[in-house]
C-alpha cells in the first residue's frame, strides 16, 4: 500500500510517494475519512476448487440418435 | 472356443486398433480385416501367424506385414501393393473405403512408394501372364467379402461416460485433438501456471512441453500435429511432437480464446477488447474479422470455434465487458466469414460445434445443451437438448468424444480487519466473515457494506463499525461491486448481469432497513449519455460494470475512470462544474494512453486502464493501482 500527498487544485500537484505496509492482495480496500486507518479483508480459508473430468464417446452418433427421436 | 477377455472368433483378421481395444473404430478397420482376409486367399495363410491368440495379436500391433509376393511370386504389383496401403498399421494411412480398396485391385497401375522401389530392384517381369487370380476375379471377391463383412459388422459404437481421475493435482483444462488421439492438459502445478502437458490418449503418462510455462489457453491445428497457445499476451505455436515455440504475435491484451482454422489462420479474441481477430499462422498483420453492434450493447465477441471449410465460425456475444464473461447475457452467435456479419442464436456462454451437425453448448447456470445446427447454412435446425448440469469447460474431438470437467468449488473465507498506517492489524467485527466479495466504508466511516456469497447469490449487508450486527439487505441478488453515496445513506451497488441498483439505508433506525434498492437501469456501453460519470454535486450518480475502472458518487470530484462504449472507445471523462459530464476519446487502441486522475487536469501515462481507483472520503487523495502500471494517484 502506497501513500502520496496532493494538492488538488488548478496546478495540481503529487508530493513523494511512500510505502505503507504490504498487501496479500490489493482489492478491496477502504480507508477512513482521516485517511489513518484502512478496512482490509484477511484470508482466513482458502477458496478450493475441485475438478472432476468427464468423457463421452461416441456423443455425436448419441446425439445423433436422441435428435432423430 | 474363447479365451477370456478376446472378442469371439478369430484374431487373425483383427486390425491394430481393434487389438488395442480402441474405442474408435471406422471403416478403415474393416479395410484392414478385408485385407487379412484377401491375404489369406493369395498366400494360404493370414498376415500373422502366432501360437496363441496373445502372440498374434502383438504382432498385429507391432510387426509388419510380410509382403504377400513373398508368399506368392504371382500375385500383381497393384494388388501387393493394395495390400500394402490396405494393411497399413495406421487407419489414417490405409484405404478410407472398401470400394477405393477393390479400384486400387482393379488398378493395374496402382502402386505405392515402397512396392514401386521394391519392385525398381527386381528383374522387369511379365507377371501378367502369370497371373492366376485376374484382378476383375479380385474385385468380385472383394465386393463379397464386403457384403459379408458389413453384414457381419456390429452396429454403432456404444456411447459410454466416464470419469477420469489424474495422479496429482487434476488439470485446470483438457483440450482434446480433432482425432482424439492426443490431449493437451493445462495445469496449476503449484501458485502459478505449470507448462504445457501433452498426453496421448492411451498412455499413463503426461509429458512437460518445454517452453509453455505460463501458458493458459490452447487450440490444436486441423491436423492435430501443433498447437497454439498464449503465454500472457503473446500468441505461440508448438510441434506436438518438440522443438521450440514459435512467437506468432503479441495482443497486447492477451486473449481468452483461441482456434486454429482450416484456412491457415489462428482465430482470437482480445481481453475486454473488441471484435474477434485472426492473424496467419506463421505470423504477420492481424485483422478484425467482426464488427461490434454496440447499439445492442455488444462490447465483446469472444471465444471463437471455426467451423469445418472455413465459411464460419462459432463465438460468444458478451455484453458486460472485461471480467464479466459467462453472464446470462452473453449469447452464442454464428459469424459468416465472407461478409463479416454475425447473428445471435441463443443465450450461452461458450459453445463447440462437434463436426458432426451438433452446436454444444454451456449456459451462464452451467448446463450443457446441444442443438442440431447445419454448418453450411450457419442455422441451426432444431430444438436443444440437455446433457449434463454444472459443467465449466468442453472440448469435443472431430471424432465425437467429448471431454468435459465440472468445478466443485469451496469459496473460502474472509474476514475484515483494520490496518493502521505502520500496517499493524486488529480485528474488527468478527461476525463480517465469509465469502466476501467486496466491501466500502461509507463516507464517515460509520458503517461498512459489504457483499457476501451466499449461493446461489451475492448480496448486500451493511453494519455499524464497531456497534453493530451485519444485516442483509437484499436475497438472491448478484452484486459484483458496491459503493456509498457521499450522504451516507444511498449504496449503489453493481450486478454481474449489468444492472445498477440504488438504494438508502435507513438512518432512523441506525441500519439495516433499505428504503428499496429498485433496479435503476442497465449500464451498457453506448446506451448511456453519459454512463459512469457522476456530477461533483453528487445528483447523478451513474455506474456500469463495463468500465475497468470506475468509480461511483461516493468518489465525489474526484472520477477516475468512465465506462467505454465499446471495447475500441475506453475512454476518461471529466465531471464539470454544472454537474454534467464531458467525455475525451483517448484512442481507438485496445490500450489507453493516458487516463483522467483529477477531475480538471488528467494526468499520468499509464498505457493500459488501471482497475479501479480508490478515493479517500474526504477527497484528498486517490488511488488507484494496475499490473501493467506503477501507482497512481491524484
Amino acid at each position: 500500500m502506497m501513500a502520496i500527498d496532493v494538492k488538488p487544485g488548478p496546478s495540481f500537484s503529487v508530493g513523494e510517494e511512500r510505502a505503507l505496509f504490504a498487501l496479500s492482495s490489493p482489492w478491496p480496500l477502504t480507508v477512513t475519512p482521516d485517511g489513518k486507518r484502512f478496512l482490509l479483508d484477511r484470508v482466513t480459508e482458502s477458496p478450493v476448487t475441485r475438478r472432476r473430468f468427464f468423457v463421452v464417446e461416441n456423443l455425436s452418433a448419441a446425439l445423433k440418435q436422441m435428435m432423430e427421436r | 472356443m474363447t479365451e477370456t477377455g478376446l472378442s469371439l472368433g478369430t484374431p487373425h483378421y483383427m486390425s491394430p486398433e481393434q487389438a488395442t481395444a480402441e474405442k474408435e473404430i471406422t471403416a478403415r478397420s474393416d479395410v484392414y480385416s478385408l485385407a487379412s482376409v484377401l491375404y489369406e486367399m493369395l498366400a494360404g495363410q493370414p498376415p500373422h501367424l502366432g501360437g496363441s491368440a496373445q502372440q498374434i495379436i502383438m504382432k498385429i500391433i507391432a510387426e509388419p506385414v510380410p509382403a504377400v509376393t513373398t508368399l506368392r511370386k504371382a500375385v500383381p504389383p497393384n494388388v501387393a501393393a493394395a495390400l500394402v496401403k490396405a494393411l497399413e498399421k495406421l487407419p489414417a494411412d490405409r484405404f478410407e473405403t472398401a470400394r477405393a480398396f477393390a479400384e486400387a485391385l482393379g488398378n493395374s497401375a496402382f502402386s505405392t512408394p515402397a512396392v514401386a522401389a521394391q519392385a525398381g530392384t527386381r528383374p522387369s517381369q511379365d507377371w501378367r501372364s502369370r497371373v492366376a487370380l485376374p484382378a476383375t476375379g479380385l474385385s468380385i471377391i472383394l465386393a463379397g467379402l464386403v457384403i459379408w463383412m458389413s453384414a457381419s459388422r456390429p452396429g454403432p459404437a456404444p456411447v459410454s461416460r466416464y470419469e477420469v481421475t489424474w495422479p496429482g493435482t487434476a488439470p485446470l483444462t483438457v483440450n482434446v485433438s480433432p482425432d482424439g488421439s492426443l490431449l493437451v492438459i493445462r495445469s496449476r502445478p503449484d501458485s502459478t501456471l505449470g507448462p504445457l502437458l501433452l498426453k496421448h490418449r492411451d498412455a499413463l503418462d503426461a509429458t512437460p512441453i518445454p517452453g509453455t510455462d505460463g501458458a493458459y489457453n490452447t487450440a490444436f491445428s486441423p491436423d492435430g500435429r501443433r498447437i497454439a497457445f498464449m503465454v500472457s499476451s503473446n500468441i505461440m505455436t508448438v510441434d506436438v511432437s518438440g522443438g521450440v515455440p514459435v512467437p506468432v504475435m503479441d495482443t497486447l491484451v492477451g486473449s481468452p480464446g483461441l482456434d486454429w482454422g482450416p484456412d491457415g489462420y489462428i482465430y482470437f479474441d482480445r481481453y475486454g477488447v473488441g471484435p474477434l481477430m485472426r492473424v496467419p499462422e506463421g505470423g504477420g498483420q492481424p485483422e478484425a474479422i467482426s464488427t461490434l453492434d454496440t447499439l445492442s450493447g455488444e462490447l465483446q465477441h469472444i471465444w471463437p470455434d471455426l467451423l469445418p471449410g472455413g465459411r464460419g465460425a462459432i463465438m460468444v456475444v458478451n455484453r458486460t465487458g472485461p471480467g464479466r464473461q459467462g453472464a446470462k447475457s452473453d449469447s452464442i452467435a454464428v459469424l459468416d466469414l465472407r461478409t463479416g456479419r454475425h447473428r445471435s442464436l441463443f443465450a450461452g456462454v461458450h459453445a463447440r460445434y462437434d463436426g458432426h451437425g451438433h452446436l454444444l453448448y454451456l449456459t451462464a447456470d452451467g448446463n450443457l445443451m446441444a442443438v442440431p445446427f447445419d454448418a453450411g447454412r450457419l442455422t441451426v435446425t432444431g430444438s436443444p437438448i440437455g446433457i449434463e448440469q454444472d459443467v465449466s469447460n468442453i472440448s469435443i474431438s472431430e471424432t465425437g468424444t467429448l471431454w468435459y470437467s465440472r468445478a466443485e468449488s469451496s469459496g473460502g473465507r474472509q474476514e475484515l480487519i483494520w490496518r493502521a498506517g505502520d500496517g499493524a492489524p486488529m480485528t474488527f467485527a468478527p461476525e463480517v466473515s465469509g465469502q466476501l466479495e467486496w466491501f466500502a466504508l461509507s463516507a464517515d466511516g460509520a458503517q461498512v457494506a459489504y457483499l457476501k456469497w451466499d449461493r446461489p447469490g451475492s448480496d448486500l449487508w451493511v453494519t455499524r463499525v464497531g456497534t453493530g450486527r451485519p444485516q442483509r439487505l437484499t436475497f438472491n441478488r448478484f452484486f459484483t461491486y458496491l459503493s456509498w453515496h457521499p450522504d451516507n445513506r444511498r449504496i449503489v451497488a453493481v450486478s454481474v448481469d449489468g444492472t445498477v441498483d440504488t438504494g438508502a439505508v435507513d438512518a432512523s433506525s441506525r441500519l439495516g432497513k433499505v428504503a428499496g434498492l429498485p433496479r435503476t437501469s442497465r449500464m451498457h456501453g453506448g446506451r448511456q449519455t453519459d454512463p459512469g460519470c457522476s456530477s461533483p454535486s453528487s445528483r447523478a450518480a451513474r455506474a456500469t460494470p463495463t468500465s475497468s475502472a470506475f468509480d461511483l458518487a461516493s468518489t465525489v470530484r474526484r472520477i477516475a475512470w468512465c465506462p467505454n462504449r465499446g471495447p475500441d472507445h475506453l475512454r476518461p471523462c471529466r465531471p464539470t462544474g454544472t454537474g454534467s459530464c464531458t467525455h475525451r476519446r483517448v484512442v481507438k487502441t485496445p490500450v489507453i494512453r493516458s487516463w483522467s486522475g483529477h477531475f480538471l487536469r488528467p494526468r499520468t501515462d499509464c498505457i493500459r486502464p488501471p482497475p479501479r481507483a480508490v478515493t479517500s472520503p474526504a477527497g484528498r487523495a486517490m488511488v488507484a493501482r494496475s499490473t501493467t502500471c506503477p501507482l497512481r494517484t491524484a
